[in-house]
Formats: C-alpha cells, sequence, structure tokens
C-alpha cells in the first residue's frame, strides 16, 4: 500500500523510500483520490522515481490512472547526464495530442446544421479500425520526408497554412527527428494511416464556448462566447505504435547492457547518453512528426466539411488553429533546478505542456499570456481551455493535465451501457454522434470518465493551469 | 471462441486457454481478431505463411500477436483459421486463412493499438495452458 502526506487540499506526497530516488507528487482532490484507491497507478508514480537521473519528484496529475509502465498522467524529468529515457513514458501512441480550432460560426447557425455537419465530418476523416482515405497513400521516400519535417511538410502540400506552423507545440517539428532509425515496418504500418483519426478514445469534436472565465484572455485566444470551436484528438497511429514496440525490445537489451536496476520491467529504458536512448529519441520525434502532420491533414478536412455544410469559402467560417498541444512525448527542454537552468529529457505522458506567460516557446501572439492549453473532457459533459502559469513552470516542469481520465473500464461502460441508447441520450442533450466501431460508444460513454471539471479545478486552484474558457459539445465523430 | 475479456480501466485484456501451446498461440490470435471484428463473416480465400521469432515464449506470444496486428494494419488482413506449422519457445511459424478487412462485409468492433507485456503470463494448468494478455486500445 501506499502512503500519502498530505501538503494541501491539492497536492499529496509519496515519501521517499527503498530505492526511490525522489519523492512521487500527486495533484489530486480527496474525491479524486478516493477513486485512485484500487487503481494501480499511484505504486506507478513511486516506481518512477526509482529511474536513474530523475530531476526534483516523479509528478502524477489529477487525470493520472494505470499505464504501461509509466501512469497515464505521468510526468518525469532526468538529467542529460546520468538520466534515461524510457519508451513507456511516452507510451504507445508518440504525440496523441489535442488542436484547438476557433471560429466565426455562431452557435445558432450550427444548432440545425449539426446532424449535416456530423455526417460531413465521418465522411471526410478516415475514422475507426482499418479506415484511410483512397487518395492518400505514401511512399517510403515521402513517409521519411514528412516524418523529418513535421506539420511544414503538410502546409508545404496545401493542408493548412504557414502561419498555422507557430500555433503548433515546437512549431510543429519535433528536433533530432532522424528517419533512418524508423523501422521499415513502421513505415509499412504507416504508409495509409496519415490523415486517419483511429479508435479508441481519439475523436473530432465540434462544440462551442459555453463559458468565459476570463473575457480578456479569450479574447486572445480569439474564443467567443457561443461561438463554434473544433478539437481533434489523435496521434501517431500504427506508425508511432510500432516505433513504441520496436524500442521496447531495444531497451530491455539495454537494460541488461548498462546493469540498470528496475522495479519494473516496463519501465525499460536506456541512458540519455547511450547509443539505445540517442537512436530511441531520434525516432521518437519521427513518431511525434508524423502526429503533427496527422492533426494538420485532418484540421483540412475539417475545414472542407465546415465549406460543404455551410456553403462557405474559408473566411465564412474563419476555422484557425488557437494550438496544438503533444499529450505523450519526451523532450529535450531547459527548466529551472536549484535556480538555475539546465536541460532535462522531460517525459510527459497524458500530460499537456503548460508553459508561462513570457516563455520563449510560447508564440509571439500568446506569449504576455502563456501557452494555450486544451483539456478534452467525455463526449456528453465539457472540454476546457486554459493557460500555462509560473506555477506550474516551477513546479511541473511547466505542465499540467490532460483531460478526464477513466473511471470505469470498459467491460464495465458496455453493461452499464446495456437496454440504453446512448446516442439518443445525448441526442436529446443536443448532442449528436457518429462512431465506427460496434462498442465504441458504449465504451467511451461519459458515465465512463471522470467529471473533467474536477479535473482542471484541481490544476486551477493548485495553479499549474489557468481557466480561460469551458466547451460544450454538439457534434462529435469517433473510431 | 477459447477467451474471456477482463477487467481493465483503460485498456482491454483476454485470459485465453489452449490444449497445448501451439494451442494457445492460435486461440489468442483468433481471439485477437474477435476483438477488432464480428468474425463470423471472414471468409477464407487468402492465405498466408506468418513467422515470429522471440527470445522466450511470452514474448514469443507478444511478437506473433504483434505480427498480426502488422498484416492487418499493412494488408488489412482478417484471419479466420490458423494451422500452426512448427512451434518451439523462441520461434513459431503457421499457416493461416483469412481475407482482407472489407467494411461493407466486416462489422469492426475496435482497434487494437499494441500488445503489452504487463502482467503477460503464460501458464500450464491441469488440463490445458493459459495466458493473460493486455492490449493497448
Amino acid at each position: 500500500m501506499i502512503s500519502l502526506e498530505k501538503i494541501n487540499d491539492w497536492k499529496w506526497r509519496i515519501p521517499k523510500s527503498g530505492k526511490m530516488r525522489v519523492d512521487g507528487i500527486i495533484y489530486a482532490s480527496e474525491k479524486l483520490l478516493r477513486d485512485l484507491a484500487q487503481d494501480p497507478a499511484l505504486e506507478q508514480v513511486a516506481r518512477v522515481a526509482h529511474l536513474p537521473g530523475i530531476v526534483k519528484h516523479s509528478i502524477a496529475m489529477p487525470d493520472i490512472h494505470w499505464g504501461y509502465g509509466f501512469p497515464i498522467g505521468g510526468v518525469a524529468a532526468f538529467r542529460p547526464e546520468d538520466g534515461v529515457v524510457s519508451p513507456g513514458g511516452v507510451g504507445y501512441d508518440i504525440n496523441c495530442g489535442v488542436r484547438l480550432l476557433r471560429s466565426e460560426i455562431p452557435l445558432e447557425r450550427t444548432r440545425e446544421k449539426a446532424k449535416d455537419l456530423v455526417a460531413a465530418l465521418f465522411q471526410n476523416i478516415p475514422t475507426g479500425l482499418g479506415s484511410h482515405r483512397k487518395d492518400f497513400r505514401l511512399s517510403v521516400p515521402e513517409m521519411k520526408k514528412m516524418s523529418g519535417e513535421g506539420a511544414r511538410w503538410a502546409v508545404s502540400r496545401g493542408f493548412g497554412t504557414r502561419e498555422e506552423i507557430e500555433h503548433i507545440e515546437e512549431n510543429g517539428t519535433i528536433s533530432g527527428a532522424d528517419p533512418d532509425q524508423v523501422s521499415e515496418k513502421a513505415y509499412e504500418r504507416g504508409r495509409n494511416q496519415l490523415g486517419t483519426l483511429g479508435s479508441g478514445n481519439h475523436f473530432v469534436e465540434v462544440g462551442f464556448a459555453e463559458e468565459i472565465f476570463d473575457e480578456s484572455a479569450a479574447q486572445r485566444l480569439g474564443i467567443k462566447k457561443g461561438f463554434i470551436t473544433v478539437i481533434v484528438h489523435t496521434g501517431s497511429r500504427g506508425f508511432g505504435y510500432q516505433i513504441c514496440d520496436d524500442f521496447l525490445r531495444v531497451m530491455d537489451a539495454a537494460v541488461r547492457k548498462y546493469g540498470i536496476d528496475l522495479p519494473d520491467r516496463q519501465l525499460a529504458c536506456a541512458p540519455l547518453t547511450s547509443p539505445e536512448g540517442k537512436r530511441y529519441l531520434s525516432a521518437m520525434a519521427c513518431g511525434a512528426n508524423f502526429a503533427f502532420n496527422n492533426r494538420q491533414l485532418i484540421t483540412h478536412w475539417v475545414r472542407e466539411s465546415f465549406e460543404k455544410v455551410f456553403q462557405t469559402g474559408p473566411s465564412g467560417h474563419g476555422l484557425g488553429t488557437i494550438y496544438d498541444v503533444c499529450h505523450n512525448i519526451a523532450k529535450i527542454e531547459k527548466h529551472l533546478v536549484d535556480g538555475k537552468e539546465v536541460p532535462l529529457c522531460v517525459h510527459r505522458k497524458g500530460a499537456t505542456r503548460a508553459f508561462p506567460p513570457g516563455h520563449p516557446a510560447v508564440p509571439e501572439v500568446y506569449r504576455s499570456l502563456g501557452q494555450p492549453i486544451l483539456v478534452p473532457g467525455d463526449m456528453g459533459r465539457c472540454s476546457y481551455v486554459l493557460v500555462g502559469t509560473e506555477n506550474a513552470y516551477q513546479e511541473t516542469f511547466g505542465t499540467t493535465c490532460h483531460g478526464a481520465g477513466r473511471v470505469m473500464s470498459r467491460h464495465q461502460a458496455k453493461k452499464a451501457a446495456r437496454g440504453r441508447s446512448i446516442v439518443k441520450e445525448l441526442e436529446a442533450e443536443g448532442i449528436h454522434i457518429m462512431a465506427d466501431g460496434y462498442d465504441t460508444i458504449a465504451e467511451e460513454m461519459p458515465d465512463a470518465y471522470k467529471d473533467v471539471s474536477d479535473v482542471v479545478d484541481v490544476v486551477h486552484r493548485a495553479g499549474i493551469g489557468r481557466k480561460v474558457a469551458r466547451l460544450k459539445p454538439l457534434c462529435v465523430i469517433k473510431g | 471462441m477459447e477467451y474471456e475479456i477482463i477487467d481493465h480501466t483503460a485498456d482491454i485484456g483476454i485470459e485465453v486457454r489452449g490444449k497445448t501451446l501451439p494451442d494457445l498461440f492460435r486461440n489468442a490470435a483468433l481471439a485477437l481478431f474477435d476483438l477488432m471484428v464480428f468474425t463470423d463473416r471472414i471468409g477464407t480465400g487468402v492465405e498466408k505463411d506468418v513467422l515470429a521469432t522471440a527470445e522466450d515464449e511470452e514474448a514469443l506470444l507478444v511478437s506473433w500477436l504483434s505480427e498480426f496486428l502488422y498484416l492487418f494494419d499493412t494488408q488489412g488482413l482478417l484471419v479466420r483459421e490458423i494451422e500452426v506449422k512448427t512451434f518451439d519457445p523462441r520461434r513459431i511459424t503457421a499457416r493461416v486463412r483469412g481475407e482482407p478487412f472489407d467494411r461493407t462485409q466486416h462489422r469492426a468492433k475496435r482497434e487494437i493499438k499494441a500488445v503489452t507485456y504487463h502482467d503477460l503470463k503464460i501458464e500450464k494448468g491441469k488440463s490445458c495452458f493459459k495466458a493473460r494478455i493486455i492490449f493497448d486500445l
């Protein structure tokens, strides 16, 4: 059993014990902690603290739940000289992430077209098992170019605008990508999956700004109460899964080679200075760049869908990217340690970068505000827009939560949905949904998730993110 | 189908059985396809040889199942029949029959991202072999 010390109402400590090198820190309310009591995630936070070169704390966000090796909602940073990089600290879906779009379309104009819109999105965006656009299959050399260049690749082919690139984390390209470190198998798996949504918790959601908490911040982001927004949630598809798979094997051998003492085989990792560690970061960057392109292409098809349904050109809908963030990533970033700025390898697995006002990585248009963050909830309740804070930079390596987190297993959710029509229930609330997989809607129903408001409340009160607006869903497509 | 779904918060797991190890491997692969689609309408027009290798039995199970995810992602292959040709704890070969996924024929259930090593165990019971496998969704 993990023992927790209360620091304050929003923050708890797992004190260093045994071979833990640092404390674990959990951001959660008492209510959220109760849900966690049965989950092995807290134990995972403690285990991550065993890894060599870990700095400050092994951190968990309030939406934490069990993940492979590292918990989902886990954050850990490592020193370049004696630290490690772990594929389990990133996840199978490299750069699974979200993009938030704003528009000039008021809610009233959308309600009556909601059914057409959800159908158009479902038709234009390949969704679910094995689906892909017939007009889109890349050669392996083109795949290499795309995964090396990042989102610039899509933009140079007419999918999106140059200005849009600045509204993506790392300007849409994780540096250090080396396409030669990616296996043939990954290229083969990824070739016809660029521009596809996938299944599971991935979605495209049209919604609207229901409540604004900070008027001037919302204005800066281009969010207006009662106007349409769009969220795109997907990642690197089979390309990323294969890269992760390939490197889990490499890391398993590396653990033995470098004599790393691990409490759990799933934490397999390699020193950041080793060839294995460097190769993983180079391949992972390719996976991340695939995901940026994936969201860029889907954004293009979202625009096309709006143009068709509203019979308008781009100026008629004004769909523009507010920001695009990674949820699953390991990156070399500069952070404060003992008052000094040093490079660290930050792992965020199911967590969002939340850089403060004034940080040079925040796009100039938002610099005095802080980095925009989107925290998606389930398909029935709501999502939140936040901005990064100085406190997040000080406490969590500039990181905040990434979503609601599941509370029911898929099996439990299916049972709970038996005899109900989730589609009709949502329709009664004005939410139109289309899904490809037979079980998807039941498994992904709102009750299967924690209330994202509880999660966001914790990060807001703990000061590792600041609420700007709440968005309400209107149309959702899922895999 | 010789498997049951086991509860897991974010992902999905199965417990699968087989009289022999080759049988267990075969049933695990068929279960994988049963998680992805309704399998009753999969034809057997395509034949293929599948090979997987690994350092030990459990890693072999992961590698074997991952091979089917690869075949699905690259060729859309849904498998209906599996004949294990040779088996040792580090290498398995099989002849499989199935057909490419066709949305008008096969109803999709869900996509499986990966096969994990989490809690992976192959156990010899009194009358059969059992394995627990967690898939990443």
